[in-house]
């Protein structure tokens, strides 16, 4: 099938004209290099090509003004707004932003329909004001509100206008009404012929110059349209080219175009559902792959209808595959870069008390390529990571990394807090500076993207650097972040590859003007493709059809056109897309689907399809770890050294878990938390009562002891919380508050110890943190076994010794009561009172010369229960074992102890995971 | 058939235009409605109808479903109308819109084409995404920016909303003094001192309708108000409690002062005991006794074998000590509920600030949350004059139709209400009244606790119409999902339900309204199994697994095939427990726990990579890794040899150790330098499990996907994500495959299946205790508030007459919700339904719960349940035949390489040449300024252009305009850069059968063609030849070429004539 190109090149040329006197206008330059080639290959000696241009230089051209970006009129924009709306009422920068665009796009689309603006505008106000709604009884703020609002962007709206033509500038709805302003003028001087060629959906002054060039006779249209969409009344493919041809005087005087009938030719249409995005990116290249291994030369395109597929897409294919373009624009906040500002920007917005937050350190050090850079400063970042985390800094001063002189380093350029708006982004642009001059010196071609990546960016910040000296509206870091969100929204990165062989990657709209035997499109859904009701607006849909602007009706024709347009030279046709439905509007077929098959082609083979993924249920992790000798010599190393009390109910709890961390050695990773750890918890208290305790060691305890404990505490507090966090003693958020409830706690305790004393009783602390290692032997066991650990803390009180462990979590007295000693491995409620009656164990000797001994916890979370106290609670209680610690118990817990050693030198059990 | 008693409703609502159908389970509910869509579609005289036509429903399934629908019958009615799908639809609409077959058939095809090409305007769409349009068309008359993105899950933002609160501990003053005290106050009663569960737990209130109202009460009041009040709580608790002590000692004094003694009452003094108990300050628990009863009727007081003095004196005082009794009761009740206030008051007082963060979260984020449309419409859109709403909003809707009407909230019933009216009560432009249409089912109303108002349905039932026209309402009453049994199983225990429920609506609703007709579908097959009550819950659990394969098997045995099974519970724990022992039975299966994420080991793999790269020593981290590696390869070597020998030491041995023994490529550092997704296919090409690439890897990488293009996508951000969400992530339920499905009753509802089973058919019919709830302040402790948060419980009933109400009120509602449950789950077998429940006691209440009703039921119906003998209702019978019309599925290999990047680059800048990998940006930037300029006056408007642009900076200008003067200034080349020139810059020969080619600058002078082409590297042989091929192609011209140059451009200039 001849391509549209094709017949296009064979009309230019048989036109007779010169080339040079030929100008070709085609909707976007996206196809002029296949149109050079369909040229090319119909000509018989080498020429210059006629000149191709794209509607939109072609109306830059025409206009004499330079097209603004966006970003730039927004800035204009608030500046005119600023000046002409009442202080009361006017929003601040960042609220401007939320809608600003919106009705920058709306003066873009009345200037380029040439709609007459004062009709509209005084139109849609008195409409406003007949209406019932806005008489004085029944409006409300919100309407009253909206209603200036109204009244006001007439004035906005040509000042606006005004500030910008007088800078030989303009939005591009302006150019193209100064274009047909100036077309007479341009078409005196104009000696071309000029080919309008496959236009669609014009705007108004497209329209107008079109039929200008064609009355001159000047120019000629042409159109690619098939004849079944131009002849149904109905078919929005169709929409805009029947209606030229109806409102067209010139086109109605000429006799019926014949279209070609290319739509209504034998296809093989595919429906295909996938579940979700990233499947229909790989199967969409691996079909484009497959039909290319077929080895004709058939062309193929994958039309990605979500562009951010491109790189799942790509990544499918072989690596042997060399033949791909890729002609599209790729989202720049996609890219690395992107990421690596946000997070770079948020480092500085969320700067706390002077501090960054260690977390949005990490975010920003483990950005692509950052550790590299500044790896290439000889800046270590691990072990910069690492020393914050040894100190515990979950908040990190910027002069940790700062030499006091230096401004320039990489490090400066990232860390010091900036002063001014200005300042940042100045250091924005040395940082892609910084980068681009690295990854240019980069070996690897994986380099090679990111660099392209940042010199977007440093443009970008250069352009921001202009506007922003001109119009210094950015005041703080978050409205930055805002612009800067504003900047990389729209912004694409354009590839173009040189396409002309192998698989076509593109969007939709990039395939305008072209042909392909081949096309899988993705992303067939209700939304994307076509976008639907979606584009934001504040003209009403019953204005806009009265004078003219399209709505979304119009809007999704212009999808429907490019989509059929495709179909219609192509053999084989993919349509993919998602059957998945959360989200908000998410899973709905596109209608072009339901369209397909409702007015189906007799030509046409259909084939619905379900694209299924592999699934496997999940597999069951390792559970099991068989005791070699290797493991057996660990073991008795370990009991060399001493198993802790802690160890052996680690095994209890779970004898895999045991293997792993304490046969092993994989302890659990120090985590950077924003708050302080249970282990840090325990340890500030730990050694706040030992402090406290210490200087009455041996000697009863008198309630002014106590007084004097009250007063030492808070510095004491104040200086192991220091010790913990490195010398910072900063707190909020949850450090604070655990503070306080810690602080809290170890009052609490003194208080009850010291009413204690206050009600006559005797208390005398022995031993604070006492460490003990003992060696047992254990029958069936060769070697000798150790026990180590230490105790909290072992008193005295009223003659009794209390063998006492601390704990900052909640223990509750049942956990320390036991009725049956099996209980005591089984059940994982008991693991403290395995630890305590392991410690009355080691001291057993040492308890001999007391007529009462008793062992317990002290929980900080349970301090009205003050001390715990081990008990049994048997049912059937022998008479000569007592409730508590006592000989005959502890040669229970020693049969229980043992039995546990034993099993773990059993090298016929193994290490079972236990839930 | 479905027609023909459906086709009297039809002419029957025919003028009406409010209609309701209430439709019971498997009625053909989305049939009526798609056929009364259908029937206003085609009746009116224009084609366009549809443009104001609004069908709102749940959710996208069922919308897509509905809009299948509708076009598949536009389809036939224009196509093939005697399509036996279609025939009884085409009959009915001949008869009731009285239509010859030719115009019908004509009609329906414009329609459909119509609707086919302006599909925006079919709005067959969900009532979030109505809600959502409302939103942004007023986007900026609330100060949201316009590009807000929508939020559906709200646990992260309310999560970073809880933190950020907490944050300000030791910086807000204020704030700092009630959080502490907050967690004070936890710790006091031996609960976490971390109060950051209990704020995110009540943040979740600003998103439930259901605490809208109490809320809104709060919104004025400052901290200070709430500490106020707090103190206000805490003076009454004093007082109350006071009081009780003083009330026992009175009470006491009276008996004492009257001569009697403990002994001298009955049951050992019992009453005596209940003051002294006062007296003392105690009284948890104190009205467990049959004391208040026996009060109640005037029982005597006084022990049996008492003296007739002394049982005269105590009948005397009885009065007296019955009013104290109660006077004490409600101050108890008051004790308690204070006691609840002042705990939950914290939270309750910071609602203030989560909501201003939550605000300012979403306006700096550009995101809103779904959650919190209807309430913002309410308070700000609702209340504007209807025509201006519709006049905003571009659409004037006139016939509204409404699907599953009772899971509406009564926000969003309130906000549609003025706009449906408006439609109904006026007249369009062709004079016509607009129409409502409600169908929904009162007993499938499980949505209560996420805010769906089931009452709202019932009182329209009950002709309670908020618009000025009433509505008729018609009851589709036949069952044409289930098999005969089960609908009459269903319509018995129903009935039986009804006759047991107090509350009268209730009562019709389940003995009335639950009774289907059949529809002749032969056989069905209910059975009850009944298990061991036990003492523990636990010992349970082995029974019903037990129980619940048998119950598969054998209906596998009536040849039903897996995947027509279902397994239905009420709790996510209990499908696990479910899965468990169906995995272990061998049975293929889906639920959602089998769907999760982080259950697939490739997964975890890839997460632990991300992982290393931020803490590479993590060693847990790296046994992750060894232990797939090791799974996957079953390498010979030992697993422990393996983990000793690889886990320490540093990272790259660690790795380097890895790719030689797993024969994979991996590299740490490249790894990291990707973007999140491409490092994810990084890992996955290196160690090659792409091959196997399955559902859960291609979710995962969806997972990811999407993350990017949300957040900020460094790894730390996702791996903190990953932390919270990691269990929620689920791939979408595979179709298509032979498995039992594992899911609740919630997820089944819309649903049908051929085999249905119902384990740990248990459940409480009240389920609430302990939940925590808004109650009224009393007005004792002042005006200013009028809601606190309290525990429900039965302290409630202490409190007399209105928290009597309280209590039974939400008991009731309880049981609506349990019983609907029940319903739901009861009717979506198709023929067999297998209930396990466990053996009750007779005195069991009836409802108490499932079982409890179950037992009843059973009992009811003559039979004895046992252990040994389940009940039976219908005979079993085979599973029908099935066509077997399985097309293969289309399965994808995905391969994975990442060697697309230079290739891309290279489509970056159009004009370079492969060879030319020096990626230097400044050569690239002086050509391209260079294809600019026609002579040197250019120079100095192009640079400027440039720094607008952005390309370099101000102070670099005057670099490029030396770099530029130094080429048009060149002695050489000076000549062509002259005014006057004739000049082609990058401009295109169009080479025949070849393309084109495309020099730098060709100038045309006198002597013939000069050839100019910039280079910025090396110089290097071939630019020799590509100038020659320009000199080829343009000797073919009618100049012949006089000169060639080639300008090499560094930071000088070099010139080469060639
Ligand atoms: S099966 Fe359910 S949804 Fe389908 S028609 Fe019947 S009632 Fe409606």
């Amino acid at each position: 099938m001849k391509s549209f190109l094709d017949e296009v090149a064979q009309e230019i040329i048989s036109s007779k004209y010169p080339f040079e006197q030929i100008k070709i206008i085609v909707p976007s330059r996206r196809a002029t290099l296949f149109l050079k080639n369909a040229l090319a290959a119909q000509i018989d000696q080498p020429q210059f090509a006629p000149e191709i241009i794209s509607i939109e230089s072609f109306v830059e051209e025409l206009s004499g003004l330079k097209k603004v970006e966006h970003i730039y009129s927004l800035y204009e924009f608030y500046e005119v707004y600023q000046k002409y709306t009442p202080d009361k009422e006017q929003d601040d920068f960042d609220e401007f932003l939320g809608w600003a665009s919106t009705v920058l796009g709306d003066f873009n689309e009345m200037d380029a329909h040439l709609v007459d603006t004062k009709v509209f505008f005084e139109y849609q106000t008195s409409l406003y004001e007949i209406q019932e709604w806005a008489q004085e009884e029944s409006s409300t703020p919100l309407i009253n509100n909206h209603l200036n609002f109204w009244k006001r962007l007439p004035l906005l709206y040509e000042r606006l206008n005004d500030q910008l033509y007088n800078q030989q500038k303009g939005m591009l709805g302006m150019l193209f009404r100064e274009a047909v302003a100036n077309l007479e003028h341009y078409t005196q001087g104009n000696k071309k012929q000029h080919f309008f060629v496959g236009f669609n959906a014009l705007n108004k002054s497209e329209s107008q110059i079109i039929q200008e060039f064609i009355s001159q006779d000047a120019g000629r249209v042409i159109w690619d349209i098939d004849r079944c969409f131009f002849e149904d009344g109905i078919h929005s493919a169709g929409k805009f080219i029947r209606k030229y041809y109806e409102e067209w005087s010139l086109l109605r005087s000429e006799k019926k175009p014949v279209f070609k009938d290319n739509f209504c030719q034998v296809k093989n249409i595919n429906l295909i559902g996938v579940t979700k995005n990233i499947a229909q990116a790989k199967y969409a290249a691996q079909l484009a792959e497959r039909i290319q291994a077929k080895g004709s030369d058939e062309k193929t395109a994958v039309v990605l209808g979500n562009e951010s597929l491109l790189i799942p897409a790509l990544s499918s294919l072989s690596v042997a595959q060399k033949k791909w373009n890729v002609t599209m624009g790729y989202p720049l906040e996609e890219t690395t870069a992107a990421t690596f500002f946000d997070t770079f920007l948020k480092l500085h917005s969320n700067i706390s008390k002077g501090s960054f937050y260690f977390k949005n350190l990490q975010s920003f050090f483990n950005t692509a390529w950052c550790d590299a850079l500044f790896e290439s400063k000889k800046i270590n970042i691990q072990e910069t990571i690492s020393e914050l985390q040894k100190k515990n800094l979950s908040y990190v001063s910027p002069s940790f990394f700062l030499d006091k002189e230096d401004s320039v380093s990489l490090s400066a350029i990232c860390f010091k807090p900036f002063t001014t708006v200005a300042n940042m982004l100045e250091r924005l642009v040395q940082v892609s500076e910084q980068f681009i001059v690295f990854l240019e010196s980069q070996k690897g071609e994986e380099a090679l993207l990111h660099l392209a990546y940042f010199q977007r960016f440093r443009q970008k910040f250069n352009q921001l650097i202009l506007i922003n000296q001109k119009h210094p509206f950015v005041k703080s870091i978050s409205l930055l972040v805002l612009i800067f969100k504003e900047l990389t929204k729209s912004e694409k990165i354009d590839f173009v590859g040189e396409p002309l062989m192998g698989i076509q990657f593109m969007g939709l709209l990039e395939t305008r003007l072209l042909d392909f035997d081949n096309i899988i499109i993705t992303n067939l859904n209700e939304g994307i493709l076509p976008a639907g009701k979606k584009s934001v607006s504040f003209l009403p849909f019953d204005l806009k059809k009265k004078f003219e602007i399209p709505t979304f009706v119009e809007n999704d024709a212009i999808y429907t056109y490019h989509f059929y347009r495709l179909l219609q030279r192509a053999k084989n046709v993919y349509l993919l897309y998602n059957t998945e439905s959360d989200g908000l509007n998410a899973g709905e077929k596109s209608r072009f689907l339901h369209q397909l098959i409702f007015e189906r082609q007799s030509a046409h083979k259909l084939v619905e399809q379900q694209l299924t993924l592999n699934y496997q249920p999940p597999a069951i992790p390792i559970s099991t770890v068989v005791k070699t000798d290797e493991i057996m010599n660990k073991l008795n190393a370990i009991a060399a050294r001493g198993f802790s009390p802690s160890s052996l109910s680690l095994y209890l709890r779970d004898p895999l878990a045991f293997y792993y961390q304490r046969v092993l050695g994989i302890s659990e990773a120090q985590k950077m938390e924003n708050s302080i750890n249970n282990m840090d918890k325990g340890t500030l208290v730990h050694e706040v009562l030992e402090k406290l305790y210490k200087p009455y060691i041996g000697k009863a305890l008198m309630t002014e002891d106590f007084d004097s404990m009250f007063d030492r505490l808070p510095s004491l507090m104040e200086e192991r919380y220091k010790s913990i966090y490195h010398g910072n003693n900063e707190r909020t958020g949850r450090n604070y508050i655990i503070f306080e409830v810690l602080q809290k706690s170890v009052i609490d305790l003194l208080n009850a110890e010291k009413k204690i004393v206050k009600e006559g009783h005797q208390l005398k602390v022995l031993h604070l943190e006492k460490k003990f290692k003992k060696e047992i032997s254990i029958p069936g066991i060769s070697q000798s076994v150790k026990l180590i650990g230490v105790v909290d803390r072992i008193d005295e009180l009223n003659g009794t010794l209390r063998i006492i462990d601390y704990k900052t979590g909640l223990v509750n007295p049942n956990q320390l009561k036991i009725s049956e000693w099996e209980l005591l491995s089984t059940n994982r409620d008991y693991a403290y009172l395995f630890q305590i009656l392991l410690y009355s164990y080691v001291h057993s000797e040492f308890m001999s010369s007391y007529k009462a001994v008793e062992a317990g916890i002290i929980s900080f979370r349970n301090l009205p229960s003050y001390f715990i106290k081990f008990s049994t609670k048997f049912i059937k209680s022998d008479p000569h074992v007592s409730q508590g610690i006592c000989a005959a118990n502890l040669s229970k817990f020693e049969e229980i102890l043992f039995e546990i050693i034993l099993e773990i030198f059993n090298q016929k059990i193994n290490f079972i995971h236990k839930n | 058939m479905k027609s023909l008693k459906f086709n009297k409703f039809i002419n029957s609502v025919n003028q009406g235009s409010f209609q309701i159908i209430n439709a019971a389970a498997g009625s053909g509910k989305t049939f009526s409605l798609v056929y009364l869509y259908l029937k206003k579609l085609l009746s009116a005289e224009t084609d366009y109808t549809f443009r104001s036509m609004l069908a709102l429903t749940f959710t996208n399934k069922a919308v897509n479903e509905m809009k299948v629908r509708i076009l598949n019958f536009l389809f036939f009615l224009s196509s093939d109308p005697n399509n036996e799908k279609i025939i009884t639809i085409h009959q009915m609409l001949i008869k009731d819109l009285d239509l010859s077959e030719k115009i019908l058939q004509d009609k329906s095809k414009r329609v459909l084409k119509i609707i086919l090409h302006e599909y925006a305007a079919f709005e067959v769409i969900t009532l979030d995404s109505f809600t959502h349009k409302i939103i942004r068309t007023f986007a900026r008359d609330l100060k949201i920016p316009l590009s807000f993105e929508v939020v559906i899950e709200s646990d992260q933002i309310l999560e970073q909303l809880t933190e950020s609160i907490l944050e300000k501990a030791g910086v807000d003053k204020d704030l700092t003094k009630i959080l502490v005290a907050f967690s004070l106050s936890k710790t006091e009663e031996l609960r976490s001192w971390d109060i950051g569960k209990d704020l995110y737990d009540f943040s979740k209130l600003l998103l439930n309708e259901n605490d809208r109202l109490p809320l809104r009460g709060l919104k004025e009041k400052s901290l200070e108000d709430f500490l106020e009040q707090k103190k206000r709580f805490e003076v009454a608790l004093k007082t109350k409690q006071k009081d009780l002590i003083l009330i026992g000692n009175e009470a006491l004094e009276i008996i004492k002062s009257n001569g009697i003694e403990k002994e001298d009452f009955l049951g050992k003094g019992i009453i005596y005991n209940h003051f002294k108990k006062h007296s003392d300050g105690f009284y948890e628990g104190i009205y467990s006794n049959k004391l208040s009863a026996d009060l109640l009727v005037e029982k005597v007081l006084y022990a049996k074998g008492l003296d007739d003095y002394k049982k005269e004196i105590i009948d005397r005082i009885q009065p007296q000590l019955t009013e104290k009794y109660f006077e004490a009761k409600s101050k108890v009740g008051k004790v308690l509920i204070l006691k609840d206030l002042i705990k939950y008051w914290v939270p309750v007082s910071l609602i203030n600030e989560l909501e201003k963060g939550l605000e300012d979260f979403q306006n700096s984020e550009q995101q809103m949350l779904l959650g919190r449309f209807n309430e913002i419409i309410a308070r700000t859109i609702a209340n504007q004059p209807v025509p201006y709403i519709y006049e905003r909003l571009g659409e004037k809707y006139r016939y509204y139709f409404i699907d599953e009407f009772q899971d509406t909230s009564r926000l969003q019933w309130q906000n549609l209400i003025p706009l449906i009216a408006n439609s109904l009560e006026s007249l369009d432009d062709q004079q016509k009244l607009g129409s409502l249409l409600l169908v929904g089912d009162p007993k499938q109303a499980i949505y209560r606790w996420r805010g769906g108002d089931n009452q709202q349905f019932l009182n329209l039932l009950d002709h309670q119409s908020p618009f000025q026209i009433p509505s008729e309402t018609k009851n589709l009453d036949t069952n044409y999902r289930s098999c005969d049994s089960v609908v009459t199983f269903n319509n018995n225990f129903f009935s039986f339900v009804g006759g047991e429920v107090l509350d009268a609506q209730q009562k019709s609703m389940y003995s009335e309204q639950t009774q289907q007709k059949l529809n002749n579908k032969d056989g069905g097959y209910v059975e009850i199994i009944f298990i061991e009550n036990t003492r523990k819950k636990e010992d349970t659990i082995p029974i019903y697994q037990q129980q619940t394969i048998r119950c598969l098997k054998q209906a596998q045995k009536n040849g039903f095939l897996w995947e027509e099974m279902a397994v239905l519970v009420r709790k996510k724990n209990q499908a696990s427990m479910i899965a468990e022992i169906v995995q272990e039975h061998g049975i293929p299966f889906v639920s959602s726990e089998s769907l999760s994420l982080s259950q697939s080991k490739k997964v975890t793999f890839l997460i632990a990579l991300l992982r290393l790269s931020i803490a590479p020593d993590d060693l847990e981290q790296r046994k992750e890794v060894l232990e797939f590696l090791w799974s996957k390869k079953e390498s010979p070597m030992d697993y422990h040899d393996l983990l000793q020998q690889y886990l320490f030491g540093d990272k790259n041995k660690f790795f380097n150790l890895i790719n030689s023994d797993f024969e994979s490529s991996f590299n740490l550092d490249v790894f990291s330098r990707n973007s999140l997704y491409d490092a994810i296919e990084y890992a996955i090409e290196t160690f090659e499990i792409s091959e196997t690439i399955d559902a859960h890897l291609n979710a995962f990488l969806d997972n990811i996907f999407e993350f990017a293009l949300k957040n900020e996508s460094d790894f730390v951000s996702y791996l903190s994500y990953w932390e919270q969400k990691a269990n929620a992530v689920n791939i979408s339920t595979p179709e298509g495959i032979n498995a039992v499905k594992i899911l609740t009753i919630h997820k089944a509802k819309g649903l049908e299946f051929p085999v249905v089973v119902i384990p740990f058919a248990e459940e409480e019919l009240s389920v609430s205790l302990n939940d925590k709830m808004w109650y009224p302040i009393d007005e004792e402790y002042g005006n200013d508030f009028e809601w606190g948060r309290i525990n429900f419980s039965s302290k409630l009933k202490l409190l007399g007459q209105q928290g009597q109400v309280f209590y039974e009120d939400k008991m009731r509602q309880d049981h609506m919700d349990s019983l609907n449950t029940l319903y739901v789950a009861l009717t979506r077998a198709i023929s067999q339904l297998y209930l396990i429940c466990p053996l009750e006691k007779d005195n069991i209440e009836v409802t108490k719960s499932y079982s409890a009703l179950i037992n009843h039921f059973v009992k009811n119906q003559g039979y004895n349940p046992t252990l040994e003998n389940p009940f039976y209702w219908g005979e079993i019978t085979q599973a029908r035949e099935k066509k077997e019309v399985k097309t293969s599925p289309l399965l994808p290999e995905f391969k994975i390489s990442t060697h697309w990047q230079k290739h891309l680059w290279f489509q970056i800048y159009s004009g370079e040449n492969e060879e030319n990998d020096q990626a230097r940006s400044r050569g690239l930037l002086i050509h391209d300024l260079l294809g600019e300029i026609v002579n040197e006056e250019d120079i100095v408007p192009l640079v400027l252009n440039a720094v607008e642009k952005g390309l370099f900076r101000i102070d670099e200008i005057e670099y490029y305009n030396d770099l530029l003067y130094m080429v048009t200034s060149h002695e050489v080349l000076k000549p062509y850069y002259k005014k006057g020139a004739i000049i082609f810059n990058e401009q295109n020969i169009l080479v025949p059968n070849a393309s084109f080619v495309r020099p730098d600058r060709i100038v045309k002078s006198s002597e013939g063609w000069v050839i100019i082409d910039y280079k910025t590297g090396k110089y290097r042989p071939k630019h020799e030849d590509q100038l020659r091929h320009y000199e080829e192609v343009l000797n073919r011209f009618e100049t012949k070429v006089f000169k060639k140059y080639l300008v090499y451009i560094d930071d000088e200039i070099e010139v080469k004539n060639i």
